[in-house]
């Protein structure tokens, strides 16, 4: 992003250490209004703490983050790395408390009506009255995309939401992602696979050892010696 | 001056003795996430195994201990069996809220089980020695009860050994470290909650009888010690046995101090007081890792 | 589903219109304390199902805001004031207590949130104990004077009170925060939930409601030391009788009671002892094999009947 367009969510120096080890170190970098970002990095490096400090869930030990050039602390919806759907409400109770307390909320029969629609929108409104703790790990996850969608967040922060699906969920969920992208929410996007990555992300950042390390347009980035190198292993099966 | 000094020597023998009687629950909690609320009651019946052996053969309870020990190892290892299997399953938050509801259901059973059995009344050893007292300067000193924080040391050192230079020892501290990662590494885990749980409640039998050579012993106590034990725990620290016994040592003198400044009605709750302030200050625990 | 719901309201409504109707019929006291007391239990363990069941805080310390309520509405009643100031002076008092005792100790996580509200009734039970050692019994002007149909009537109104709180509160924004609190404080938070907020205002409105019915306890009983209003076993008695039947269900806690002094009436288990055993075992069974109370089981047998008729109609 060049720097004389002032982004919507903007990170100084971020850092945050637990106990001797840094885990996120000094990082900046803004994001502009309706972007997607990737958040790429090898496993520890420091991505799920990023979005704790961002999302107001850690304190940073230095640095801030700001929305719209205020300071902030919890107004980033988010996703949680492994889902955490609140178990013994349905699936449709899991987004209404959250349009509930949402910004701008609205009264309970106008909330539950926006809920619906938001089950719509991730394709689970059949299973409105489930109990969460009776969904598969895919309805599961979608649950929580509607339930951060229904706070109404500027921005979305989302920690990893394909891992542990087959390949016909994430096809499904990226259709699901395409469509709050359409919509022109903001999102920060933590995601080992490469392929989803390159196809919804308009710019990509790569941690290392909690820095930034390289950043750029998905194509140019994903090229990348030192890219490909930090993935060698574990996810290099998605490289294909 | 010298009354000061003698309020600290009988708190400090009485905190042995709480020391003693908050490491078993402490070993519990720490292995299985278990917080057993009617370890009290646990201790009630190690103190009634003496008062009976005592009462039925004039068993010295120095020596009832050794029965004590092993009973209520067993009957531990049926309650576990019993009510606390289940738990296994859960995540651990379930299961130490589940557990709180269960023990305090427990401790209502045991205690009015006691009630029935024996009656209300409170029962006393009163072994030839009772009441014999050492001078030191002004200062005396109870026998019987200076044995009994001598015992409840050896035990505790006894425990430390165990936990530290045995193959049993070692797997119980794994698993109160990382259960996941205990089961990863071939330790079976179900085999180390149960001995876990069963050794608790025999440290509580010990205590129990240890605590009979001093004082009577009534049903109702169970509330009183598991309160104690939970504050010596809070005190001194999960999992770390030292700890304990100096915890258990420190809120012995704070409550006979306090039992001497402001009257005995309130010594129990001068101890409850701590409690609270370090929770408040240290939510989990003054020396907790 | 909704079948079910409403056939409950209407004999809910069925019910609490013949209860009401119950002092004018019959004047036997065995009847009418029978009635008293399971309204007393209701309401004290609605009280505690609106912290425990709806928000997932069990506090093991409920007895000390009972004990609160009878003692000073005790106090102020025997010296003169009206009853209507003595009940509310005595729930004014356990509020400010609630907010002093539920402050700190609803920042402490887990266990120590169970534990530290036991130890703080245990200061409040020995304190009391020991600044009050005297029985506190009814002069005997109050006795010549003493008609069991007010209590009935006032125990009445704390048990309907409470459980159409609890009611509300299930269908509101902050019974729905409530309810995400006690599923996962970290989500609660993350979606614009302020937990420590709702646990107090929850803490406060339970204690409230326990003073309260610790008031109706006090202005009822003919005599007692201070000391037992504050017993754990008024926390024992409210958390059983909450999951006999059913934590966080609206229509758990008065059957839970209901049922609670029909099988201590019909075991004829006067003897204290006996019936605590009984009980005693009875919730540890409860919370091991029927986490859902007497409620779950006529939901399922409910739903199985329709399915039945429906399949036959
Ligand atoms: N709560 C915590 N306490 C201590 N260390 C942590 C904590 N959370 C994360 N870490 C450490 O910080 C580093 C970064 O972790 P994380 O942000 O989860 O990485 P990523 O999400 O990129 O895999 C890792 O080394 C991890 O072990
Ligand atoms: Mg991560």
């Amino acid at each position: 992003m060049s720097g004389d367009r002032q982004g919507l969510l903007q990170l100084e120096g971020l850092t945050k250490a637990f106990g001797g080890l840094l885990a996120v170190s000094r990082v900046s970098f803004d994001v502009a209004e309706g972007e997607i970002l990737g958040l790429l990095g090898p496993n520890g490096s420091g991505k799920t703490t990023l979005l704790n400090l961002v999302a107001g869930a850690l304190r940073a030990d230095e640095g801030r983050v700001r929305l719209a050039g205020r300071d902030i602390t919890s107004l980033p919806a988010r996703t949680f790395q492994l889902v955490r759907p609140l178990s013994k409400l349905s699936a449709l109770d899991n987004v209404l408390v959250a349009r509930l307390y949402g910004r701008d909320a609205p009264g309970f029969t106008a909330a539950r009506r926006e809920s619906l629609q938001l089950l719509d929108v991730v394709g689970i409104r059949g299973k409105a009255d489930a109990p969460a703790a009776h969904l598969t790990l895919m309805e599961r996850k979608r649950v929580e995309i509607a339930r951060a969608l229904a706070t109404q967040p500027r921005v979305l922060l989302l920690d990893e939401p394909l891992a542990g699906l087959n390949p016909t969920e994430v096809d499904a969920a990226l259709n699901i992602f395409r469509r709050i992208r359409d919509s022109g929410i903001t999102v920060v996007l933590v995601e080992h696979n490469v392929r989803a990555v390159r196809a919804l992300c308009h710019r990509i950042i790569v941690l290392n050892y909690g820095q930034n390390v390289v950043q750029g347009a998905p194509d140019d980035v994903l090229a990348r010696p030192e890219v490909i190198e930090a993935y060698l292993g574990k996810a290099s099966a998605d490289f294909q | 001056m010298t009354i000061l000094l003698q309020n600290a020597v009988f708190g400090l023998l009485i905190g042995g003795l709480y020391g003693l009687g908050a490491v078993g629950l402490s070993l519990v909690f720490g292995v299985l996430a278990v917080l057993n609320v009617a370890h009290g009651e646990l201790i009630m019946l190690g103190g009634y195994v003496s008062v009976w052996l005592f009462t039925l053969w004039r068993v010295d309870p120095f020596v009832s201990v050794l029965a004590a020990g092993p009973l209520l190892f067993l009957g531990g290892a049926a309650l576990f069996r019993l009510l606390f299997t289940r738990l296994a399953s859960y995540s651990e938050e379930v299961r130490i809220k589940n557990s709180i509801l269960i023990g305090f259901g427990l401790a209502l059973v045991l205690q009015t089980l006691a009630i029935l059995a024996w009656g209300a009344d409170e029962r006393a050893v009163t072994p030839s020695y009772a009441g014999r007292v050492a001078a030191i300067g002004n200062v005396v000193v109870p026998l019987s009860r200076l044995g009994a924080m001598a015992l409840a040391f050896l035990v505790l050192g006894g425990l430390h050994l165990f936990l530290t230079r045995t193959r049993a020892g070692t797997a119980l501290r794994a698993t109160a470290d990382d259960d996941q990662a205990a089961t990863l590494v071939g330790i079976p885990i179900g085999r180390i909650y149960l001995t876990a749980f069963a050794l608790g409640s025999a440290l509580a039998g010990v205590a129990g009888a240890l605590v009979s050579v001093s004082d009577a012993i009534s049903p109702a106590i169970g509330l009183g010690w598991t309160l104690k034990a939970l504050i010596v725990i809070v005190l001194g620290g999960m999992g770390n046995i030292f700890g304990t016994f100096v915890a258990g040592l420190f809120l012995g003198v704070a409550e006979s101090m306090s039992g001497f400044l402001l009257g005995n009605a309130y010594r129990e709750v001068v101890g409850l007081v701590m409690f609270l302030i370090v929770l408040s200050v240290r939510p989990r625990g003054l020396f907790s890792r | 589903m909704t079948r079910i719901r409403g056939a409950a309201w209407i004999m809910g409504a069925f019910v609490v219109g013949a209860l009401t109707m119950l002092p004018l019929v019959t004047s036997s006291r065995s009847v009418l304390t029978w009635g008293f007391l399971v309204f007393l239990y209701a309401a004290l363990a609605q009280s505690w199902n609106l912290l425990g069941g709806l928000a997932g805080q069990v506090s093991l310390g409920h007895a000390a805001f009972f004990g609160l309520g009878a003692f000073v509405t005790r106090v102020l009643w025997l010296g003169g004031q009206s009853l209507a100031t003595a009940l509310a002076a005595g729930t004014a008092v356990v509020i400010a207590a609630g907010i002093l005792i539920g402050a700190p100790t609803l920042r402490l996580r887990g266990p120590y949130f169970a534990i530290g509200t036991l130890a703080v009734a245990e200061i409040l039970r020995i304190t009391t104990g020991n600044l009050f050692p005297e029985v506190s019994t009814l002069p005997a002007r109050s006795l010549a004077g003493y008609a069991l149909a007010p209590r009935y009537y006032l125990a009445l109104g704390a048990a309907v009170v409470s459980t159409l709180v609890v009611w509300a509160l299930a269908r509101s924004r902050f019974g729905y925060g409530l309810a995400a609190v006690r599923e996962d404080e970290d989500v609660a938070e993350a979606i614009g939930v302020h937990v420590f907020r709702h646990k107090l205002a929850v803490f406060v409105l339970s204690s409230a409601l326990a003073g309260a019915t610790g008031g109706i306890f006090g202005y009822y009983h003919l005599s007692f030391y201070p000391q037992f209003v504050f017993s754990p076993l008024w926390t024992f008695d409210a958390l059983l009788i909450t999951f006999l039947g059913g934590a966080g269900t609206m229509w758990g806690p008065p059957l839970g009671a209901a049922f609670y002094l029909l099988f201590r009436e019909a075991l004829a288990l006067r003897l204290v002892e006996i019936h605590l055993l009984i009980f005693g075992a009875l919730f540890v069974l409860v919370v091991l094999a029927f986490p859902g109370g007497l409620i779950e089981a006529w939901r399922m047998f409910a739903s199985r009947w329709i399915a039945v008729r429906e399949r036959g109609g």
